[in-house]
């Protein structure tokens, strides 16, 4: 069962989320070893097998080996401390003993905080940072649509060199092509309309 | 002046004195609204006729609250309940989209205590054996095989189902419900069997009986054949061939060719056991060429008779008959084409793999569905 819909989830991915450089090094590889990096990342591979937001002990599974309530704890200080304050993590409490985590989003934007006397504003550092895409959670669906689009690409492809060929006679391969345009205009319809702006990122 | 300057002071302190309890007593005001425990919220959720507990939840004004609820829950052994509305803090019923599986959730504002009832109904489920293909009409709420108590459905069920185009169908015979006494499909024009009225009061099984049929192609250069076509899987077929009327050259058969046939002059017999192609072969007679030509000329006539008598009816078959072996290819290329594409859609699948894009476990999971 998931907790959040298809379009919440696809929501994350799109959308660039600002860091402020405090926050931002969390994710960087030189904080590879630091618990607070481990959990982002266990936090974003549990959400992509579930498809939904991930509870404390399958963390704290993922992250130690361990869900023992020491591990636990350990956990969720550091979630509650650093992560959930930085805008990185939600917490979202489905029931009064049912609280799970999930990423706000799946790329970041290190930014510089300015305060004057205009008020605050902030300028971009460097590139946009982005957890693994195998990481990111993307219904099983989309690539299977992506997968099929490339084969009835191919196939096309294949039908039409074919008859210049002149190896299939022309009511077959008209009969082919009607038939192969129909189902890859059907397929990259639904892509457009399921999947706006993932395609693009994913870059399939 | 000596009275006037204390009292202007004395005013300015009670001013001044009376500003800062107010200060005070609002920036108090803020922090116990923040912190004192007695100002959490609630939340009441019930079921319309009980078809759930109750139950309540506190609610953290400091945090996001998301109600979930399932879509559906067992009412008992054959039955369950689904979701249709929700009503909060008295409104009116709001629609909750159908959905089998899942949970619906709603996010419930925390700066205030909330009541939220729920309407559910009953469904019950009908199971449809021994058909791949068929539909309910009105379409599940749920979009699947269950359907609100009380509701009456049918099930149409297409009598021909191709299994693999033009080798194998299988054509719907018998139907029963509820294992009661088979029912014979009546042999009219419709494509559908339309089996109606179905009270949705109770679990429900269709039972659908079919035969396979396999089909036989006759290939022959020549004449018309007769009993090709489909037949039941295990019957006995003879097929016979029409020889053509071609004036002077008679075309005689030679002989057939396919698995288990039993050739008999014009005619043929097999048993079928699946999709058959069985091949003619011809050979030509030019006795009636040679009584018209007369005997005069028989002497050197008679050489070219005899070689084109001896000339194998498999020799000439291409130069002078393409149609079956191009329909022969022509399916083969759709198959082919089938083929590529699913080799292609795996490649490429097999290429997100490579390039990271998702996991192996992620790779294995997809490629069993495609």
């Amino acid at each position: 069962m998931s907790l959040l819909n298809e379009k919440d989830l696809l929501d994350r991915i799109t959308h660039v989320r600002d860091l402020k450089e405090n926050c931002f090094k969390y994710l960087e590889e030189s904080s590879q070893e630091l618990l607070t990096h481990k959990i982002i990342f266990a936090i974003a591979e549990l959400t992509n097998e579930k498809m939904g937001p991930v509870k404390l002990a399958e963390i704290a599974q993922k992250v130690s080996g361990s869900g023992d309530k020491s591990k636990q704890d350990l956990i969720r200080l550091t979630i509650e401390k650093s992560i959930l304050r930085c805008g990185l993590v939600e917490k979202l409490r489905y029931a009064p003993n049912d609280v799970r985590y999930i990423l706000t989003a799946y790329r970041f934007q290190k930014v510089r905080q300015i305060d004057s006397f205009r008020g605050e504003s902030s300028e971009p550092l460097g590139k946009v940072f982005e957890i693994p895409k195998s990481s990111w959670p993307i219904p099983d669906e989309f690539y299977i649509l992506e997968s099929k689009k490339h084969g009835y690409n191919e196939a096309l492809k294949k039908i039409n060199s074919d008859f210049d060929k002149d190896l299939i006679p022309r009511g077959r391969y008209e009969d082919l092509v009607r038939e192969y345009t129909e189902s890859l205009n059907q397929i990259r319809n639904k892509i457009t309309s399921q999947f706006k702006g993932i395609e693009e990122l994913v870059g399939t | 002046m000596k009275i006037l300057l204390p009292l202007s002071f004395s005013i300015l302190i009670f001013f001044l004195a009376v500003n800062y309890s107010v200060i005070f007593a609002s920036s108090h005001l803020d922090n116990t609204s923040v912190i004192n425990p007695s100002k959490q919220n609630k939340l009441l959720v019930s079921f319309e006729n009980n078809v759930s507990p109750s139950y309540e939840v506190m609610l953290d004004p400091n945090e996001r609250f998301i109600l979930s609820q399932s879509y559906s829950w067992i009412r008992d052994e054959t039955s369950r309940y689904n979701l249709v509305s929700y009503s909060i803090d008295g409104s009116d019923p709001i629609p909750i989209s159908r959905l089998a599986r899942g949970g619906f959730t709603l996010d419930i504002s925390t700066d205030s205590s909330h009541s939220v009832v729920f309407v559910a109904v009953s469904q019950f489920p009908i199971a449809v054996e021994g058909a791949d293909v068929f539909f309910f009409t009105p379409e599940s709420p749920t979009r699947d095989n269950w359907f609100d108590a009380d509701s009456s459905i049918s099930v149409i069920v297409p009598k021909l189902i191709e299994v693999e185009q033009n080798k194998i169908r299988r054509i719907v015979t018998d139907w029963s419900i509820d294992k009661a006494e088979l029912k014979k499909v009546l042999d009219d024009d419709s494509e559908f069997l339309s089996i109606s009225a179905i009270e949705m009061s109770n679990v429900h099984t269709v039972d659908i009986i079919t035969k396979t049929q396999f089909k036989l192609d006759v290939l022959s250069e020549y004449g018309t054949p007769v009993g090709e076509g489909w037949h039941d899987a295990g019957s006995e077929v003879t097929i016979r061939m029409i020889p053509p009327d071609e004036g002077l050259i008679r075309r005689v058969v030679d002989g057939w060719e396919g698995s288990g046939v039993k050739a008999d002059g014009n005619s043929a017999q097999l048993t079928i056991r699946g999709p058959t192609t069985v091949q003619v072969k011809w050979t030509t007679d030019n006795t009636p060429l040679v009584l018209v030509i007369g005997i005069p000329v028989a002497g050197g006539v008679a050489l070219i008779i005899w070689r084109m008598k001896t000339v194998s009816a498999s020799v000439k078959k291409p130069l002078i008959e393409k149609k079956p072996d191009d329909r022969l290819a022509s399916m083969q290329y759709a198959t082919e084409i089938t083929d590529y594409v699913k080799l292609k859609t795996l490649e490429n699948l097999g290429l997100m793999r490579d390039s990271n894009l998702i996991t192996e476990s992620r790779y294995l999971q997809i490629k069993k569905k495609l």
